[in-house]
């Protein structure tokens, strides 16, 4: 984001609290995508992350009055995204998956290894052999572009376990794409 | 000899690697007591070291990629939170609109109860007083009276006798004395009796009862001879004291400058003369009664002497 766009949200911001209805909708409409995706990453769980959205929405839109400025209204709307699908995770009680128990990605050689669908459902499945904290160092970093120091801030931890939370979350992700590379290079031929 | 760099583990690799695509090597790097270029040095000594980075950019580029939401989902979920935004608006106007009518029904509530006490407190001081006035304005009628010599003021008060209305000072003269006499001889009898109890209301009934000089009609001579009468605007400015309604307020009006020294206060009344209302003081002498006559502003009308 440019600077001129996070002036942008703070004008709207502002105008939100003031209870401009309009200008409440176009602030959510220009960051409802990565909200939903922070929550995506951390949940890996198509509904739950559709109820935390909602719910970092709400809590967005309601408590706009209280952005006091001092950060970006994205770091704080994103910090608002975490909070809600942490809590979205231990309400429902989510725990990682070991990567043995989730579906099978087959590789599907006729649409290729990157396809987009395949390669969220990958993602999901590497990333549900972290714990939610764990995600959601990875989408802060990874979706949001956030530095170390803020995503240690929005998460309350030091910078130096952000660094290994990330490293952690991409290097399984990394050997989930660089085992099934290895098994595109060796197809499995059926009789 | 100069020391070789060693190689890194592998979970130190991918930290390093993944600080690097960052941008947060010197950072790491620092944290572990090292510079930049000797973490740079390391990795490119660890086997493996450039897949490694590959692999991890690769997964950051997959990780980069936001998970698609269907538009009309977006809209539905932006909606139902702008909606949950106007009603928390709207119930915070309310939850202010309430505090507030809370807070004007607790200030009357408050007020009210401070009118309350204030009147109560002034009932409370207004009924002290009045007693002490009635207390004040009866003890001149009851007990015996003061000697002018001291120059006593009398209390105006609607406790104290009325003799009626009459048109002629002189008939109101006797009335006074004869009046006076009565309550003395009351007084002596049964010193018990208020002397009010002796007297009737302002219709001159008592006064016909009081004696043989009533007058019933004809204008006030100005000056009647061998009465003693006084042009009561001699008196002008004689009264002393707070000048006050007749019969509303409390006043004090002197009367005993008219008299002799010696001369006893016996009757303190009321009457009607010519329609005005006028304060009938009589004071006994040893040969003589005084009757003076104030104006309910304490301005002499009329004094008198009778035998």
């Amino acid at each position: 984001m440019t600077d001129d766009e996070h002036d942008r949200d703070e004008e709207l911001a502002r105008r939100a609290a003031r209870g401009d209805t309009g200008a409440l909708d176009a602030l959510l409409r220009r960051h409802t995508t990565l909200v939903h995706a922070v929550c995506r990453r951390i949940l890996g769980n198509p509904d739950d992350a559709l109820d935390a959205t909602q719910e970092a929405l709400i809590a967005i839109a309601t408590r706009v009055g209280t952005f006091d400025g001092r950060a970006r209204f994205s770091t704080w709307a994103y910090r608002v995204a975490t909070n809600a699908a942490l809590d979205e995770a231990r309400r429902r009680g989510r725990r990682p998956v070991p990567a043995e128990q989730l579906p099978e990605v087959e590789p599907n050689p006729t649409a290729g290894l990157q396809s987009a669908v395949a390669d969220r459902l990958d993602v999901d499945a590497a990333l549900a052999q972290l714990t939610p904290e764990y995600r959601a160092a990875v989408a802060l970093r990874d979706l949001v572009g956030m530095d170390y120091a803020e995503i240690a801030e929005i998460l309350g931890i030091p910078p130096g376990t952000v660094r290994s939370r990330i490293s952690r979350g991409r290097a399984v992700l990394a050997d989930l794409l660089g085992n099934r590379e290895d098994a595109s290079e060796h197809p499995t031929v059926n009789p | 000899m100069t020391d070789d760099p060693a190689p890194l583990e592998s979970e130190e690799l991918d930290e390093l690697l993944s600080a690097d695509l960052d941008g947060e090597l010197a950072e790491a790097a620092r944290e572990r007591g090292s510079d930049v270029d000797a973490v740079r040095a390391r990795i490119a000594v660890t086997p493996g070291a450039p897949e490694r980075r590959g692999a991890l950019a690769a997964a950051r580029a997959t990780l980069s990629e936001a998970p698609q939401l269907d538009e009309l989902v977006a809209a539905r979920l932006r909606a139902q939170a702008v909606r949950a935004a106007g009603s928390r608006a709207e119930l915070r106007t309310a939850a202010r609109r309430d505090r507030r009518h809370r807070a004007l029904l607790t200030g009357g509530g408050i007020a009210a109860c401070i009118l309350l006490v204030v009147a109560i407190a002034f009932a409370v001081t207004r009924s002290g007083t009045s007693n002490s006035s009635n207390r004040s304005a009866a003890e001149p009628a009851a007990a015996p009276a003061t000697p002018p010599s001291t120059g006593s003021k009398l209390a105006l008060s609607q406790s104290v006798p009325a003799l009626g209305s009459y048109t002629d000072e002189r008939a109101l003269g006797s009335v006074a004395v004869n009046t006076a006499q009565q309550r003395k001889t009351l007084a002596n009898r049964d010193s018990a009796v208020p002397a009010q109890l002796a007297f009737g209301n302002s219709s001159g009934t008592s006064a016909r009862k009081a004696g043989p000089a009533r007058v019933t009609g004809g204008s006030p001579p100005a000056s009647s001879a061998g009465s003693n009468a006084v042009n009561p605007h001699v008196g002008n400015g004689a009264a002393a004291g707070t000048r006050a309604g007749y019969g509303t307020k409390q006043s004090a009006c002197s009367a005993a400058q008219f008299v002799a020294p010696g001369d006893r206060l016996t009757l303190h009344a009321t009457a009607t003369l010519n329609g005005r209302p006028v304060q009938v003081y009589v004071f006994t002498g040893p040969k003589e009664h005084k009757v003076v006559l104030l104006s309910p502003t304490c301005q002499l009308v009329n004094v008198q002497t009778v035998d």
